[in-house]
């Protein structure tokens, strides 16, 4: 389901492939823009440029009409002359034909001259002047035949030079004419050829963009076109795509239905069942049937208050339970229920409304379980609990009075043991004492173990005593400083070691949290016992100090005494446990187990190293090595205050 | 045993081996000459304020020292106790605790109700000696005390 693509996600990323390409189609219609532009320009520069070179041809044609015109005259000119100058050689008037015809045509061509000149001032200016010269070369040649006429000779050759000036003059500006006709015609040609050259270059350039820019539209439009395919042919797939998981959740939807009409209609346990908004109900399962007693036939449109006690129903429990359910979204009950023939059972319910999806409330949807048994089995529990809690109540009360007991027992203990073995003592040796002398050896010898019996026992009860207070004492800790501990108890033990040679070493010992007065039991009998045990070296060493291992704050406690053999050290902490003969070393064996257990009582431990004739050395610990450590300098001040 | 007598100790005990082990230390000590005993903690009362048995008894002359068992047929040490100190004539007179009990609740209950002082009797019969001889050493010669009764001082003061 996972590798499902979104159908809604994924349009907007099509959407957003297809803004991507949105300048690639513009810069593509820009290019397509210009070379139309290019092909644009270069037919209108061509049509121009052929329009000029027509215009060009026609100016050539005309100007090679002017000169055409301009040499005709020429040669009219020249007719006229010889004419006139055959007629002054002979006289004859048929030789002056050719002077009128020259005269004749020479007035055509001034007229004709003139229309081709007509947009050209400059040329005009010479036809003007070479009209004047005409007429006045006319004028002359008809003076000259005149007189010819009358003269039979002809005239001297210098009559001629006058008109030979006058031809001249003509000849020239004619000269001038063609000169600037042609020079004219020159430029035009060249201008021609330029224009010819410059369209030339257009063409190529032109013709070389549009092919450019048309290959790059073209590129562009068939880049667009496959993306657009591309496009289409993703937008069919998704549209594929989303059509199946219409169809695959249409049916998925189908299935389901199916399967809660099933379950609904197929649970028996449950009363499931809808109802209107109005409380009357719509729909009913077999569950409901059998848990209520109606069929569905009888009970569909009715009003679901049927189901409650009539008392619940004066107390207007139904509506008020429908709208808990409009107002909390959901509403729990547990409550008695009638079923069809009367009989009520208890039901835990759960309404909750339903909505259009508008807002609007279409109802409720009811689930309802019959949970007599579950109540019946609750209140066995119930009942149980309370005897349970009652029979506790009674061990408890029981115990305290065992410790009560206990206690008494201790008390009296303390009291009552201890009166006969004093009295014992008190009389044995008030006996010794009264009638030692007339008793003989052996019987004074009974006497005396007699007192030393009475004595052990009283050290025996007495530890047992404190070995029991220990264990009912709740232990107050403080910062205790063990040094000033062990100084007093060395203090209190110097004058057992009177008349011994002791070495005391006292080392640097901690402040610790501890009940001091528990610590100073665990120094009494430790010391106590390196005291005893040290009795028969002639120099005992008796060290006392503290140390680190591994992180944890060890106290020590070593002599040099007869020590033991380790095999026996686990027997050494248990009551009454003893490794040396009452001769040897007196003692009940109650010490180290108040030990251990005031040990204990701190979250300590106690072990012990020794070697037989070397000496026994006692470690204990007084719960964490951390909290230890931090009371060794802090409390300083608080211990010296007190 | 003229009750008329001044009283210098009145020792309350029960056990007749307690009484005697402690009758012969005391006379030991040459203080048993005017030694009372009384064997429960009612006898102990009337002893100390003349009525009972002991109505004759002139309650101008308090004991000057009373040792006091705790463990007592019918009213125990500790209400004996109580009721000398609560007492103007009695509260004081000095008492001292004489007990085998070295519960610490005993120690704590006499010394509250004002006992002077709290001895535990030991198992050792010369130590117990020691301790006796000390105590009546302390409280019958070093110990100064009121020359006449509370009572008489203040019957005195009121006539004055």
């Amino acid at each position: 389901m996972g590798a499902e693509v979104d159908p809604i996600n994924n349009s907007l990323a099509e959407e957003m492939g297809i803004a991507v390409e949105a300048p690639l189609r513009r810069w593509g219609m820009a290019a397509t823009a210009v070379a139309l532009i290019a092909i644009g320009s270069m037919g209108f520069f061509c049509w121009r440029s052929v329009g000029k070179a027509a215009n060009d041809a026609d100016w050539v044609v005309h100007t090679q009409e002017v000169r055409n015109a301009l040499a005709t005259a020429l040669t009219h000119v020249d007719d006229a002359e010889n004419g006139v100058r055959a007629f002054e050689l002979r006289g004859d008037d048929r030789l002056l034909r050719r002077y009128v015809d020259g005269k004749g045509a020479l007035s055509k061509d001034v007229k004709s001259l003139r229309k081709l000149v007509a947009d050209n001032s400059a040329q005009e200016e010479q036809l003007a002047t070479f009209e004047s010269q005409l007429h006045a070369k006319l004028e002359y040649s008809e003076k000259m035949i005149a007189d010819r006429r009358l003269r039979a000779e002809p005239t001297s050759s210098h009559a001629f030079v006058a008109g030979d000036r006058l031809m001249d003059q003509l000849r020239t500006t004619l000269v001038l004419m063609d000169t600037a006709e042609r020079k004219l015609l020159d430029r035009r040609e060249q201008e021609s050829r330029g224009a010819q050259r410059r369209t030339k270059h257009m063409i190529i350039f032109t013709t070389l963009a549009s092919a450019i820019f048309l290959f790059i539209a073209g590129a562009m439009v068939g880049r667009e076109a496959g993306r657009s395919a591309q496009l289409r042919s993703q937008l069919q797939r998704i549209n594929a795509e989303l059509e199946e998981r219409v169809e695959q959740r249409a049916s998925a939807l189908r299935e389901s239905e199916e399967r809660f009409r099933l379950l609904f209609e197929g649970v028996k346990d449950y009363a499931i069942y809808m109802l209107d908004p109005n409380g009357r109900v719509l729909t009913w399962n077999e569950g409901a049937e059998r848990m209520k007693g109606y069929s569905s036939e009888e009970i569909i449109g009715k009003d679901f208050c049927c189901f409650y006690t009539a008392e619940a129903q004066a107390e207007d429990k139904p509506r008020l339970s429908l709208e808990a359910a409009v107002g909390k979204g959901r509403h729990e009950e547990e409550a008695p229920h009638v079923r069809k023939d009367g009989s009520t059972f208890w039901a835990y319910k759960t309404i909750t409304p339903l909505y259009e999806a508008g807002g609007a409330l279409r109802g409720f949807s009811v689930i309802a379980r019959d949970i007599t048994e579950r109540r019946k089995v609750e209140g066995e529990i119930r009942s149980l609990n309370q005897e349970l809690e009652q029979r506790v109540h009674e061990r408890t009360a029981e115990l305290e009075a065992t410790n009560k007991e206990l206690e008494a027992f201790t008390y009296s203990v303390s009291h009552d043991l201890r009166a006969p073995l004093r009295h014992i003592a008190g009389f044995s040796r008030m006996l010794a004492e009264d009638a030692g002398s007339s008793l003989n050896p052996e019987a004074r010898h009974y006497l005396q173990r007699i007192q030393e019996g009475t004595h052990r026992m009283g050290a025996l009860v007495d530890d047992l005593l404190s070995l029991a207070r220990i264990g009912r004492h709740e232990i107050r800790v403080q910062v205790t400083g063990i040094e000033s501990i062990v100084n007093d108890v060395v203090s209190e033990l110097k004058q057992e070691t009177e008349g011994r040679i002791v070495e005391w070493k006292v080392g640097k010992l901690p402040f610790v949290e501890a009940d001091p007065a528990l610590l100073k039991v665990v120094f009494q009998n430790l010391i106590s016992n390196a005291v005893k045990y040290t009795r028969p070296r002639a120099g005992a060493v008796i060290d006392v100090g503290a140390e680190s291992i591994s992180d944890e704050q060890v106290i020590y406690v070593r002599d040099n005494g007869v020590g033991f053999n380790m095999k026996y050290a686990d027997k050494l902490f248990g009551v009454f446990q003893r490794l040396h003969r009452v001769e040897d070393f007196e003692g009940t064996g109650v010490g180290l187990a108040t030990v251990q257990r005031i040990v204990q009582k701190h979250g300590g431990r106690i072990w012990v190293e020794a070697e037989l004739d070397k000496g026994a050395t006692f470690y204990f610990t007084l719960g964490s090595a951390k909290q230890q450590d931090n009371m060794i300098h802090e409390p300083l001040m608080a211990a010296e205050a007190r | 045993m003229s009750t008329r007598m001044d009283v210098d100790i009145l020792l309350v005990e029960d056990n007749p081996d307690d009484l005697e082990l402690t009758l012969h230390a005391l006379r030991r000590e040459h203080l048993a000459n005017n030694i009372f005993t009384v064997r429960d903690g009612e006898e102990a009362l009337e002893f100390l304020f003349c009525n009972g048995k002991f109505e004759d008894r002139d309650s101008d002359h308090p004991p000057r020292l009373v040792l006091l068992d705790l463990k007592l047929p019918k009213l125990n040490g500790l209400e004996v106790l109580k009721k000398i100190k609560q007492d103007a004539r009695t509260k004081a007179v000095p008492v001292v605790i004489l007990t085998s009990s070295k519960e610490e609740r005993d120690l704590v209950a006499s010394y509250n109700m004002g006992a002077n002082s709290y001895i535990q009797k030991p198992v050792d019969f010369e130590q117990f000696r020691e301790i006796v001889r000390n105590t009546g050493l302390y409280w019958m010669v070093i110990n100064q005390q009121p020359m006449s009764s509370p009572a008489q001082s203040a019957a005195a003061a009121a006539s004055h």
